[in-house]
């Protein structure tokens, strides 16, 4: 079984749009407090006016990529997705870094991604080229991840998922996963669970369909079970929105 | 300036995808107020909490900001002790001056705001006193307050990188 490449970018427009209309909006709900974080010589008050405005324009853009362009706005896709990578070149340079850690980088090289699809009209191979982009940014996410992890004494050991797990880490925890951090041998388990996983990734690109499925599920719920346990929600939507592009390349 | 601006736009384009290095050290802001001159005691910012609600696993904006506001805690630290060995993953000599019955150690602060202005002391200097001074007001209105930054490892005592001077509570109007 193989996946139409209209079909799967389709499914990465809707996934990420969905995350960019997330993150405006929770960022909408804060802020004053975004505000006072931003690098600048202008008081926050100011910085509040200016993530207001960004934030309804990119609530606005990705409105569209959730509707879909249709054939009126298809001649004009690639302005939308500039408009959202300047945007977040903006908000970067703002915030001193990706201001939403590792989804915001996620959903730039997403972005990049149906760029380059989007040119498909002028050269077919474009659209492969940014569901390749997309793919590839998705393996290597989780694999380097792994390596990380697996080069790392305490992840290896369990310490760092029991620190990550402790009351009073950089967290806050989902309240009955507190209780974890007690066994350091389950954090060792969990922490292998992890590394496996990560690292066996890359098989995504040459199992079978239902194995690719199995795959991607896990990956699904590692994100959900992260959004659960340590709020990071955003990464749901960022990573899922890569996988359309590792499902077309079967 | 113009070179972190690039630099991060660089990050943003070729990302590292090293998430949760190692969780060796985690630094934390501590707080105090000071009322009528006189020195509360220290207290973390963020209060030890965790919560049950599924919610945020589809809208989480007090989840993320504090996120963020921990990011640059994290930069704050980096800046203000880039030297220090924790930082860099190294493991503290055994032969350390540390007293080892002391909970904190405080080799690394010889005076508040380290002898420093806050003009010297960097941009996240001033980001640090807004996130305080916002989680001050949102629950009282004392007259002063100083911060710290702690670097906290398992198993080993906590470290002092930095401790500021009295600030206002209430930002100063111009």
């Amino acid at each position: 079984m193989t996946l139409e490449p209209h079909i799967a970018l389709r499914a990465t427009q809707l996934l990420l749009g969905i995350g960019i209309a997330l993150q405006a909006a929770e960022v909408l709900a804060t802020r004053s407090a975004h505000a006072r974080l931003c690098i600048g010589k202008h008081p926050p008050d100011f910085w509040a006016q200016w993530l207001t405005a960004k934030m309804l324009v990119r609530l606005a853009l990705s409105a569209v990529l959730i509707v879909g362009f249709g054939k009126h706005l298809q001649v004009i896709e690639p302005v939308f997705y500039m408009g959202l990578i300047f945007s977040s070149v903006g908000l970067v340079i703002r915030f001193n870094g990706p201001f939403g850690g590792g989804s915001d980088s996620m959903t730039f090289q997403v972005l990049i991604g149906l760029l380059i699809a989007s040119l498909g009209v002028a050269n077919p191979i474009l659209v492969r080229v940014g569901l390749g982009w997309i793919a590839a940014h998705s393996v290597l996410s989780y694999f380097i991840a792994g390596i990380a992890k697996l080069k790392t004494e305490n992840w290896r050991t369990g310490l760092a998922m029991q620190t990550l797990l402790r009351t009073d880490g950089p967290y806050t925890l989902f309240a009955p996963a507190r209780n974890l951090a007690d066994s350091k041998s389950l954090c060792a388990g969990l922490s292998w669970m992890i590394i496996v996983f990560e690292i066996a990734f890359p098989l995504v690109l040459i199992l079978p369909w239902e194995g690719k499925l199995a795959l991607l599920s896990i990956g699904l719920l590692f994100h959900i079970t992260n959004a659960v346990v340590l709020g990071l929600n955003r990464f749901i939507w960022a990573w899922a929105a890569t996988y359309p592009a590792v499902l077309y390349f079967n | 300036m113009i070179a972190t601006a690039l630099s991060n736009i660089l990050k943003l384009f070729l990302p590292s995808w090293n998430f949760f290095n190692d969780f060796s050290t985690v630094p934390r802001l501590d707080v105090r107020t000071i009322q009528d001159g006189r020195e509360c005691e220290w207290r973390t910012l963020y209060t030890t909490v965790s919560t049950r609600s599924i919610r945020r696993v589809f809208f989480n904006a007090d989840g993320n900001i504090e996120l963020l506001e921990k990011t640059f805690i994290d930069r704050a630290t980096e800046e203000f002790a880039p030297e220090c060995p924790r930082l860099r993953g190294q493991q503290r000599d055994n032969s350390s001056d540390l007293n080892k019955n002391n909970a904190l150690s405080h080799s690394r602060v010889s005076a508040p705001g380290d002898g420093r202005t806050p003009s010297e002391l960097g941009k996240h200097h001033k980001i640090l006193t807004r996130i305080v001074r916002s989680r001050l007001t949102a629950t009282q209105l004392d007259d002063e307050f100083q911060f710290r930054l702690v670097m906290t490892s398992p198993g080993q005592p906590e470290e002092i990188l930095f401790v500021s001077a009295h600030l206002p509570v209430q930002e100063e109007t111009r």
